[in-house]
């Protein structure tokens, strides 16, 4: 490669058409500036042209708070326009911008994490599993603190927590020989209720299995 | 352990929810002797024992002896009642 210098500035050694000219007409009468190279060959070719991954938020132009950018149909950078408060980012499809817009009325939160704003009546107050024979044993349970092995097929359950009055306790057992036995279980109270299991001939006895739910509100 | 006493001239017999006794603090007689105060109409003579009666041989016809670990049901805090949702003891 070859240079040549003339008076209007660089010329291509072998085509002295091809020329590299400075204007520096802009600069202040009196005034120079200098152009300050590297330690390093610098291609004029990439100036202008950022590395990937190098422009930091910094870097680029300032804008609206709350605006997004997305591209218009040309395929530039465009902002979304901030919406209000509230307002959530909807989807305009393929080939037009996304926008802010008021979101649709949904309907109630029945989820059970909000069963307290809206009715707890929907599950048990509370429920019991328990043996009824031997040594009456609790298998697993839900606000209740004790069970009362009075007689012979008569129970009470006592709540951890006190429950509404006019609940509907639901109960079934099974016997040691699968009979068919009947739980009558009668509200005594909001601390407690007693449990008969009556088989045939309406004679109480011990079941193997007891199972009684108790809803209200 | 359980809790006996007398309910209506025959033994009863009060069984503790596994559950609820995970809640409790203290030592097992202590934990109990909770339930007893919650669970039993104030007053009410009781007996925390660790005997066998899975024979349940008799049943209505078992008797409620006082015996000389006999302890007495109490009032709950009223900071218990509050926590159990009851306005008094039974």
């Amino acid at each position: 490669m070859s240079i040549k210098y003339s008076d209007s500035g660089f010329l291509d050694g072998a085509d002295s058409t091809k020329k590299l000219s400075f204007d520096v007409s802009g600069v202040t009468t009196g005034t120079t500036r200098t152009i300050t190279m590297p330690d390093a060959n610098v291609d004029l070719s990439s100036v202008g042209t950022p590395d990937d991954n190098s422009v930091t938020l910094a870097k680029m132009a300032g804008g609206t708070d709350g605006n997004l950018i997305t591209y218009d149909a040309s395929g530039d950078p465009a902002y979304v326009t901030t919406g209000t408060s509230g307002q959530v980012l909807t989807s305009g499809g393929t080939g037009v911008a996304p926008t802010f817009q008021t979101a649709a009325a949904g309907g109630a939160d029945t989820s059970l994490s909000n069963l307290t704003a809206t009715g707890e009546n929907k599950v048990a107050q509370a429920w019991v599993n328990f043996n009824g024979t031997g040594t009456v044993a609790i298998r697993d349970s839900y606000n209740v603190s004790s069970i009362t092995d009075n007689v012979t097929g008569n129970y009470t359950i006592n709540f951890t927590n006190s429950i509404a009055t006019n609940s509907c306790p639901v109960g079934s057992a099974r016997s040691p020989s699968w009979y068919i036995v009947t739980v009558s279980p009668f509200i005594a109270g909001t601390t407690s209720c007693g449990v008969w299991c009556t088989g045939n001939g309406d004679n109480l006895f011990d079941p193997t299995q007891v199972a009684v739910a108790f809803f209200g509100d | 352990m359980k809790i006996i006493y007398n309910n209506n001239d025959t033994l009863a017999q009060l069984i503790p929810s596994p559950k609820f006794l995970d809640t409790l603090t203290g030592t097992d007689e202590e934990k109990l002797i909770h339930i007893a105060n919650k669970d039993l109409p104030t007053g009410t003579p009781y007996e925390i024992t660790d005997a066998d009666l899975s024979d349940r041989t008799f049943r209505n016809a078992w008797e409620y002896v006082a015996g000389s670990n006999e302890l007495t049901s109490a009032d709950l805090s009223a900071d218990d009642l509050v926590k159990y949702n009851m306005t008094e003891n039974k």
